[in-house]
């Protein structure tokens, strides 16, 4: 078991306003972690730091991605070195087609560790394959990218570039808020097939609901950007139950 | 913007100098029409100089070093130039030193002087003095054109091979080519013409097109980037009912570059849509004006604008659609959206709907921004690099209007067009 990410007293500005006050985690490989919190509580902030985001500013602490001091790292090397972030609200971007946004991430991924271009046709294999998983129908992926899909296929397409692109450590925002009961099976299947003792996931979530399909090592509860407590899927339960109260109010 | 003002009558003399002497040997109703534009040129000339059309667009000092140019004339040989092979397949017709040329048999609907100014190829030129005309561009076409391509179908005629029109480089040239397109009756054409990069030049295009009733046309003007020279690319179009035609532009920028479209729709059920992709770069600039007139019922217009405004680029669009009172049934829109990528480009946008009737479904819309930070974030997010990340937006944004491109060809090289000019 290594360590994936190690996050020592982060702190984290928006403009002005402090978001992330002296947050600790450890993840290591092998390991599902997820964060549940109230809205505004700096979950989707932590999420985006991770991933670079040039708005969210690091004041002072450490991520440790692996080796590397993720601060030291543009967006894209982040996600080149095995990063990934599904969003919670992911990006339409018309005229450019999924087929090709993939096919770009791929290679892109492939050419920063030196090899060549992946061929054409295996490309369209593996494509093929997980997107039959992620039940996302041949003609969606010739339109732009998320251009026009429902809230559910947004979700289900997030899990779909995470599969092609093969990250180590997957930060999933809300990736089942929104989505129907059948939804939420595929994106937990994709999540399951992903899931090994060389990768690491960090789940953030509203539901309890999503956590009976990928039953996580640790649950922590974010309040006012750090956290509060961590606990195990009973813990999930607890908050399903009593909500936030008894614990940012004792 | 500096604004010097003209120095009129030294420029009217030179004109004056130039009709005079130029030593072509031609004909007397070429010389003829030189003499009629020139006079009406001098009447026009100060008052249309302090348009806002004019004022913005560097016009006076092209017109300034408007003699520092070479009017040339010398044989071209296609040796001499990178010619891209994509279009090959095309029906292709060249223009150089201030005439057309051409490597292949041309078919009858095609034709130009070839150095015969006899009579009956007087059709050909197309000089007409109405009143619409007399623009500044116009005008100086006519005093300094001395061949003309006419493109005239026949009746029922619907050409399939796509007609391609090369304006090859030049250096220090003066050259106004022009180009004139007739429909006949229930005929179709596509064109493409292509202006390849020059130097240090004044390119002066003026296109006027006819569509007769139950005609078609798509006409696709490309514009490479022009390097310290002024270009202007006027248009003129008439339809007739049941009409229908698509004006497709790229214009990659010059030291000034102007379009001028007035496109009109004269006869019921006639429909125009315009659509222009406009990307200056480094210092270039890029303007368009556009007017519109609905002059018959159930007539509609689409009016479609992009602009991506790189460095210290500068863009303008100005755009009218005009609908009279009488008017019945027809509609009109008009879009207008802007990209800055840099600090330093400078866009501004007025369009404009004069409608004086309920009887109109329109709609008109301008924008200007900078690149969406969040979809940039999204795609580096997937371990895309800037530059490609910025380039798929590019493309993205322009991409609804490079998508009504029906041949695939030329859609893919336009798209290679867009997306190489920020390796320049
Ligand atoms: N770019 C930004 N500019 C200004 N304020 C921001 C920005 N991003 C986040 N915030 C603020 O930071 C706080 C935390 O937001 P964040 O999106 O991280 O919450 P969250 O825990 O993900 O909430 P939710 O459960 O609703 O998704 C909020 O008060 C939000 O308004
Ligand atoms: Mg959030």
């Amino acid at each position: 078991m290594t360590k994936i990410l190690s996050i020592k007293d982060l702190h984290v500005d928006v403009g002005n306003t402090s978001i992330v006050n002296g947050l600790n985690l450890d993840i290591s490989s092998g390991e599902t972690h997820a964060i549940m919190g109230p809205n505004g509580s700096g979950k989707s902030t932590l999420a985006k730091t991770i991933a670079g985001h040039p708005d969210y500013k690091i004041r002072s602490g450490t991520i440790m991605y692996r080796d590397h001091d993720l601060n030291d790292l543009s967006i894209e090397e982040r996600s080149n070195l095995g990063v990934f972030l599904g969003f919670q609200y992911p990006i339409e971007i018309p005229g450019l087609s999924n087929t090709a946004f993939l096919k770009a991430a791929i290679n892109a991924k492939r050419k920063y560790h030196n090899l060549g271009d992946l061929s054409a046709s295996d490309f369209l294999v593996d494509l093929k394959e997980k997107s039959r998983m992620m039940d996302i129908e041949q003609k969606f992926l010739s339109r732009g990218v998320n251009e026009g899909f429902s809230g559910g296929e947004k979700k289900r397409n997030e899990i779909l570039q995470m599969l092609m692109l093969e990250p180590v450590l997957s930060i999933l925002d809300e990736t089942d808020s929104g989505l129907d009961i059948d939804s939420m099976k595929v994106v937990a299947s994709g999540v399951n097939a992903f899931r090994n003792e060389n990768t690491a996931s960090l789940i953030i979530t509203h539901y309890e609901r999503l956590l009976n399909y990928i039953t996580p090592d640790y649950v922590h509860v974010f309040h006012n950007g750090a956290i509060i407590k961590t606990g195990d899927i009973q813990l999930a339960r607890d908050l399903e139950e009593k909500g936030y109260e008894w614990l940012t109010n004792p | 913007m500096a604004n010097q003002s003209l120095n009129q009558s030294d420029h009217m003399d030179k004109l004056q100098s130039f009709i005079e002497n130029d030593s072509r040997n031609l004909p007397d109703w070429v010389n003829q029409g030189r003499e009629s534009a020139f006079k009406n040129y001098k009447d026009i000339c100060n008052k249309q100089l302090k348009t806002a059309t004019w004022k913005n667009t560097k016009l006076n000092s092209m017109l300034d070093n408007f003699f520092e140019k070479e009017f040339t004339d010398q044989e071209t040989s296609l040796n001499q130039f990178e010619l891209d092979s994509t279009l090959e397949d095309s029906l292709r017709i060249f223009f150089h030193s201030g005439a057309f040329f051409t490597e292949e048999e041309m078919p009858s609907y095609i034709r130009f002087l070839k150095g015969n100014y006899s009579e009956e190829n007087q059709a050909i030129f197309r000089l007409e003095n109405s009143s619409e005309r007399q623009s500044i561009p116009y005008l100086l076409n006519n005093i300094i054109s001395r061949d003309a391509l006419l493109i005239e179908t026949a009746e029922n005629q619907h050409v399939e091979k796509l007609i391609h029109i090369v304006h090859l480089p030049h250096k220090n040239a003066n050259i106004a080519p022009r180009l004139n397109i007739v429909l006949a009756k229930n005929s179709s054409i596509k064109i493409i013409d292509e202006q390849l990069s020059s130097g240090d030049s004044i390119i002066n295009n003026y296109i006027d097109i006819k569509c007769e009733e139950h005609s078609s046309l798509d006409y696709y003007k490309v514009s490479h980037a022009q390097n310290d020279s002024h270009q202007i690319n006027s248009l003129n179009l008439d339809q007739e009912a049941n009409t229908n035609v698509n004006v497709f532009s790229l214009d990659l920028g010059a030291d000034s570059a102007s379009s001028l479209n007035h496109l009109k729709l004269n006869g019921e059920n006639s429909n125009v849509s315009c659509s222009t992709l406009f990307m200056p770069s480094i210092d270039r600039s890029s303007h368009h004006n556009i007017i519109i007139d609905h002059l018959s019922d159930k007539s509609s217009s689409s009016v479609n604008y992009r602009g991506i405004i790189n460095d210290h680029g500068v863009g303008s669009f100005f755009g009218k659609i005009k609908v009279t009172k009488e008017r019945r049934n027809t509609s009109a829109f008009m879009q207008n959206k802007n990209l800055l990528l840099s600090d330093d480009s400078k866009i501004s946008t007025i369009p404009i709907l004069e409608i004086y009737n309920d009887d109109t479904e329109c709609s008109h819309s301008a924008t200007s921004g900078s690149l969406d930070k969040e979809k940039l974030f999204y795609l580096k997010t997937r371990g895309i690099n800037e530059y490609d990340a910025k380039n798929f937006l590019i493309k993205s944004f322009m991409d609804e209007l490079v998508s009504q491109i029906k041949s695939r060809r030329l859609r893919e090289y336009v798209n290679g067009l867009i997306l190489g000019y920020r390796k320049d």
